[in-house]
């Protein structure tokens, strides 16, 4: 499969599908027995997970893993000295806070990162992905767990990152309602392969996806009706 | 707060652990050069030299166990690796101190790089126990082969010492001042490598593997480099110390060279004042050091159960140790206590 600069691909399908294997086979985590990984044109299988970071690669974790006794401020500090960017102290400091007040985050800064609830874990693994000015967004399963106010307010938070960054996002995602909403195209993942591609009306309609995953099928396609014609298509 | 007050804040506890570094090293110095013109600051002398060696071996334990999150409980290795070599060189060649004190250091720094290449795979407890391994390998390896001595180490005749003096004093007397001396220098190179790794990318780098490996790769930090790099500064001021002190104490034996006591107490002090802080080594070091003479002195069969009493102790109540439980106080705490 392939993603387009620019554009939101959502990944889907059922639990132990391989999304987040996918993921770490993008990364560098895992080495693919078979197959190449190619990111902005560079092969980059088997290159170790830093690496692969440092090209613009960020990824968040479906179960966040923040730097527990680190604050919420040093956790996103952190994240900005290894961007790779040439900054001041200050402006490093500066850029901090602005990621921190972008995420709603600047009242928690100096709170322990083992302290946050779910939802500013969340908050938290997106900022410092963010921190890092990628091109490439990895998010694993970052809406869930949450509230339906705390979904839009990610997914609010999303849209405006990619254009303020110029993000390309992929998202694994079961919060179906929100993948069809936000998702330039959807790719379904089940038993390990591909089963899959398409817009999200496509997928919404697709009986094998409907077969393996979602369900009810008029649902799907209401999600997707529902929420073109609120955004005015 | 915004951007400038942080770094303000942050300028200020820097600009108090300077002080505090700066006032240790003086102290020490002014006890030593004391110590050469007054007869009853002799003592102190002594005292000091012991808890400047256990200070040397904690500042490097730091690097490795306070900021990357690696618990070497086999830390002694590096001690008694810097003992042997100075030794060896001292013992069959004639060579002096300051070059032995060299290669001591070079020589540490080559092991942790190999073993690191091994231990450094592991993480956790299997990281531990493999360097308590390590330790006792070595310990084992020096206590059989003759050349170093076997079980009954080696041992620099008086005859050696006769180069030497300082202020006055010649010989063996001299030795004593001038290892005091030596160790402050070593005690300073550890204070100002644990500055180093505090404020440096390099240091935030190792605190993010220590609070979560995946994640600090995710982020860009090149994981096994930073590991390595850690160990092998972690080695050199214990081996500075080893290499001193057996040249203090004119011999090296392996169970008290490859002691796994050593170890402990080297981690207790780090706990004890807080892992990962400069100020904590500080701290941890003198109280530890203090109680355990004071123990030693009046109830001399104890100084076990304190080992064990300090050990559960900290681990109860005071897991960050002093520096660390302060600096969780408050956030003003936590940019002034560094």
């Amino acid at each position: 499969m392939s993603v387009e600069k620019g554009e939101i691909l959502g990944l889907i399908g059922p639990n132990g599908a391989g999304k987040t294997t996918l993921f770490n086979v993008i990364t560098g985590v895992y080495k693919p027995d078979r197959g190449k990984v190619i990111i902005f044109g560079r092969d980059v299988t088997g290159w170790p997970p830093h690496r692969i970071a440092m090209l613009g690669v960020a990824r968040t974790f479906q179960i966040p893993k923040p730097f527990p006794d680190l604050t919420v401020y040093e956790n996103v500090l952190v994240s900005i000295k290894f961007s790779n960017r040439k900054m001041s102290d200050l402006e490093a400091a500066e850029e901090a806070k602005r990621i921190l007040e972008f995420l709603g985050l600047d009242r928690h800064a100096h709170m322990l990162a083992a302290q946050l609830n779910v939802a500013l874990e969340k908050r938290l693994e997106l900022a410092r992905a963010l921190a890092r000015k990628p091109r490439l967004l990895l998010l694993d399963e970052v809406l869930a767990g949450l509230n339906p106010a705390e979904v839009s307010y990610m997914l609010e938070k999303i849209r405006l990152a990619k254009k303020e960054f110029d993000l390309t996002i992929v998202m694994i995602e079961h919060v179906m309602h929100a993948v069809m909403e936000i998702a330039d195209r959807i790719v379904v993942l089940h038993l390990g392969r591909k089963l899959a591609e398409g817009t999200p009306e496509e997928i919404a309609t697709n009986p094998k996806v409907i077969e393996a995953y979602l369900g009810d099928p008029k649902l799907a396609l209401a999600f997707v009706k529902r929420f073109r014609k609120q955004s005015g298509g | 707060m915004e951007a400038v007050q942080i770094l303000r804040q942050r300028a200020r506890g820097r600009l108090l652990t300077n002080i505090v570094v700066a006032a240790v090293i003086a102290i020490l110095l002014a006890l030593g050069i004391g110590s050469l013109y007054s007869e009853s600051l002799g003592y102190y002398r002594e005292t000091i030299t012991t808890f400047m060696v256990l200070f040397s071996i904690v500042l490097g334990l730091n690097v490795i166990l306070g900021y990357t999150g690696y618990v070497s409980f086999g830390h002694a290795v590096f001690y008694g690796i810097g003992g042997y070599t100075a030794m060896v060189l001292m013992y069959y060649h004639g060579v002096n101190i300051y070059l032995s004190m060299l290669a001591a250091v070079l020589a540490a720094m080559g092991a942790a790089y190999l073993i690191g290449l091994i231990v450094l795979r592991l993480r956790g407890a299997y990281f531990a126990i493999a360097t308590i391994a390590v330790l006792e390998a070595f310990r084992v390896v020096a206590a059989n082969i003759n050349y170093l001595g076997g079980s009954e180490g080696l041992q620099l005749p008086a005859t050696y010492y006769r180069g030497y003096s300082i202020a006055g004093y010649h010989g063996l007397m001299a030795v004593h001042y001038i290892a005091y001396f030596l160790l402050v220098g070593v005690v300073a190179l550890g204070l100002l490598i644990n500055l180093y790794v505090s404020r440096s990318k390099f240091g935030a780098g190792l605190r993010a593997i220590r609070e979560d490996e995946d994640a600090a790769e995710a982020i860009g930090v090149d994981t096994w480099r930073y590991k390595t790099l850690a160990y092998v500064l972690s080695s050199i001021t214990p081996a500075l110390a080893g290499a001193i002190i057996a040249w203090k104490r004119m011999i090296v034996l392996p169970g008290e060279f490859f002691n796994l006591g050593l170890s402990i107490e080297a981690i207790i002090s780090v706990m004890l004042g807080g892992a990962g802080t400069v100020l904590g080594t500080i701290t941890g070091t003198s109280i530890y050091h203090a109680v355990k003479t004071a123990f030693l002195t009046s109830f001399p069969s104890l100084h076990l159960v304190i080992f064990g009493a300090t050990i559960a102790g900290i681990a109860e109540l005071l897991p960050m140790g002093i520096i660390g439980w302060l600096r969780l106080k408050s956030t003003r705490l936590r940019f002034l206590l560094e």
